[in-house]
């Protein structure tokens, strides 16, 4: 830490050294201390305290309890109950083949097979977007570009694992 | 170094601990496994931490209360769908702010399309009375040099100033370097300060009114 880097920081952070970043402040403050020019806080200080003017934008009335009304209606994926219903196909695919295995019944196997993998595609395949739900939102942690159906996601279910208690809130 | 004030449960232990960020990151992940199985408390905690900062974020980059408030929903709800699959690779608000920026960003561009200006009166959702004019006037008039910056210069100090995020968040929701965000930054501050220099007599007279 040096002198540059401590004026960078004021720059771009301003005087509270607690919006400074973590890994830079204790040197930052201490050569603040010991031999940074004098004064050098006090333009941002200025600066810094008309900002806290507009620091907390007022919430609309009512904004909370309508927040929770809409996240009760949401439910989390069920990725996890998703991703068993192709395991278990698979299963039952393997089960058939086991029990079909005499050579005059393969023909039948290769069917209930067939029939078994068209199904666990089935599951696995998403139904085709309409495109009508209007807007592209961000979905993922790694992608958040990843587009996904918008009105699916936020109106397409209800309840599931919240509580229900006919009232807004978490049932506190 | 960041730390948590709880109330005494499960997700806000009692005590005001000093927490690392992977600490910070583990917390958050078990809230989120919490909202996940649908837990009333993960959710109370996740909506009381995170509702009120996605609004105002919303309505900061947006100044529209109504826009804002769909907009702060729609991520709130996104965040809820992503619970099962949370990993803690990064902050819930981190997370949220990218969501919302992006989802504001589309907004914006649609009124470019359709031609409409943002709002001009920037709604105040409440009223404030009386005694608060000089407040909510001076508050009007940094309001405004803010939306005199540039998009990413007014995002940048929203998120370090308002939104309380540290400056590798702010980066990443910006998906910028932290050399970059600072000199959005130290940009920003510098205009800010020759226009809010400008209005000196009008702030200080509202002051005194």
């Amino acid at each position: 830490m040096d002198n540059k880097r401590l004026l960078e920081i004021i720059a771009a952070y301003g005087s509270d050294a607690a919006r400074w970043p973590a890994a830079e402040r204790d040197d930052a403050l201490a050569l603040l201390e010991s031999s940074a020019p004098a004064g050098v806080l006090e333009n941002e200080r200025g600066l810094d305290s008309l900002l806290a003017a507009v620091a907390n934008e007022p919430l609309p009335q009512g904004y909370l309890q309508r927040l929770n009304a809409v996240l009760t209606n949401s439910r989390p994926q069920q990725r996890a109950a998703e991703a068993r219903k192709p395991f278990m196909a698979v299963r039952l695919a393997v089960w058939l083949r086991q029990a079909m295995r005499p050579a005059i019944l393969r023909p039948a196997a290769g069917l209930c097979t067939a029939a078994v993998i068209g199904l666990v595609a089935g599951t696995l395949v998403p139904p085709p977007s309409t495109g009508a739900t209007g807007g592209t939102a961000y979905n993922d942690q790694d992608d958040l570009y990843r587009p996904v159906d918008v009105a699916s996601i936020a109106y397409g279910s209800s309840g599931y694992g919240l509580v229900a208690t006919g009232q807004e809130g978490w049932g506190q | 170094m960041k730390s948590i004030a709880t109330r005494g449960n499960a997700y806000e232990p009692e005590a005001v601990t000093p927490l690392t960020r992977s600490d910070e990151l583990a917390v958050e992940a078990a809230l989120m496994l919490g909202v996940a199985r649908g837990e009333p408390e993960a959710c109370r905690v996740v909506v009381e931490q995170q509702g009120p900062a996605a609004y105002r974020f919303a309505f900061r980059l947006l100044r529209d209360s109504e826009e804002a408030e769909d907009i702060a929903q729609e991520a709130m709800v996104r965040l809820w769908k992503q619970a099962p699959d949370w990993r803690p690779l990064a902050r819930i608000s981190t997370w949220l702010h990218k969501v919302i920026y992006r989802l504001a960003l589309d907004r914006l561009r649609r009124r470019r399309e359709e031609g409409l200006e943002a709002a001009e009166a920037m709604p105040d959702p409440s009223p404030g009375p009386e005694a608060a004019f000089a407040a909510v006037q001076r508050r009007a008039v940094v309001n405004e040099a803010l939306q005199t910056l540039p998009e990413r210069q007014r995002t940048a100090v929203q998120l370090t100033h308002f939104q309380g995020l540290s400056g590798a968040e702010a980066a990443s929701v910006l998906d910028v370097s932290i050399e970059a965000l600072e000199s959005l930054l130290a940009r920003a501050r510098r205009t800010l300060r020759t226009t809010l220099e400008d209005r000196r007599a009008e702030l200080l007279e509202r002051d005194d009114g």
